[in-house]
């Protein structure tokens, strides 16, 4: 009698363990996961750190064509054939980005106009030499200073003074 | 011979005439058809959901949002929604005709590698009321959002918004 008794209980618990894993899942997961994405940046600010010079450049005598003057980005200066000579300092143009690390900031700056500061009718194009880009790296919130570079054509045609002009620079992400 | 007759009797007994069917006798069927075994509705991610880049100002609150029909405005501190954000695009398959039920969630999270976290909420698509997959068993349809942006967050965010189809 009492071995009939586990028998019926084996079977009771057996039964109620059987209901217990057959109970159907109800839950629903997604079918599919959009990805939702989203760059979230600093404004850039730019800051003017020093002009562009070309130094003094004297024209030499007789007739002669174009030869060109210049300095790069990078602050590399050259100076035309014999037909000139160059003296004085010379240093680029340069300009200072801060934003947000990481970030490739792209350069935007045109060619300029220099005008001559005795006759406003004389004027050199200053052909910009502009890096394109720079990548802020892990230094957009402190900034990062970049150079803009130009080069002029003269001949022995180029009237004397002084030239001046602006950069127009703008950066964007 | 009666033997002969008795068996004419069997075969003609046997062969009763066909009845021509009724073609509008018949109960007309509106009970939602059955689902075949194994056949589910399938979600397939077109687009993905992309604010692209965000120009915030300060640390404030501001908030960007990105509608279904493609239309896109900032608020507070968001300054500018880049050129090439775009809204989430889905297609459903299954079988043609059939109504379905399509899921999405109000809010979810976005996350960015440095710790930071955003909300994406009020999840809006251009689903019709009834949603129904088409003669060739597919459903396209769009959805966006409102992203919020709190303090200084700066960072690549993203999130999985899940998408949750069935026949109704």
């Amino acid at each position: 009698m009492i071995f009939s008794r586990r028998v019926a209980c084996h079977a009771a618990l057996a039964l109620a363990m059987g209901a217990l894993a057959t109970t159907p899942a109800f839950a629903v997961g997604p079918n599919q996961n959009a990805n939702a994405t989203a760059k979230i940046v600093k404004p850039l600010t730019l800051s003017w750190v020093q002009d562009l010079d070309l130094g003094t450049i004297v024209l030499g005598a007789g007739t002669w064509s174009a030869t060109t003057i210049g300095i790069t980005s990078g602050g590399v200066f050259t100076c035309g054939n014999t037909n000139v000579s160059c003296s004085g300092a010379t240093k680029n143009a340069q300009y200072k980005v801060t934003g947000t690390n990481n970030q490739r900031v792209l350069i935007t700056a045109p060619n300029v106009t220099l005008t001559n500061q005795n006759d406003s009718t004389k004027t050199l194009q200053l052909t910009v030499d502009n890096p394109g880009f720079v990548d802020l790296g892990n230094s957009g919130n402190s900034g990062l200073t970049f150079g803009l570079g130009g080069s002029i054509a003269v001949s022995s045609a180029t009237v004397d003074g002084t030239y001046t002009g602006q950069f127009n620079v703008t950066v964007n992400y | 011979m009666v033997r002969i007759a008795l068996a004419t009797c069997l075969a003609l007994g046997a062969a009763s005439p066909v009845q021509a069917q009724c073609r509008l006798c018949s109960t007309p069927a509106t009970a939602l058809a059955e689902d075949t075994p194994g056949a589910k509705v399938t979600v397939e991610i077109e687009t993905s959901l992309n604010f692209d880049r965000l120009v915030v100002l300060g640390a404030g609150t501001g908030s960007a949002e990105i509608r279904p029909d493609g239309s896109r405005s900032s608020q507070g501190t968001v300054a500018n929604i880049g050129p090439r954000a775009m809204v989430g695009t889905a297609i459903l398959h299954g079988q043609p005709g059939r109504f379905v039920r399509v899921d999405l969630p109000s809010r979810i999270e976005l996350y960015s590698l440095g710790g930071g976290e955003i909300a994406f909420d009020e999840v809006t698509s251009d689903l019709p009321s009834m949603p129904r997959l088409d003669s060739s068993g597919t459903l396209t349809f769009r959805f966006g959002g409102r992203l919020r942006i709190t303090g200084d967050a700066d960072g690549d965010y993203r999130g999985d918004l899940p998408i949750t189809a069935e026949y109704q």
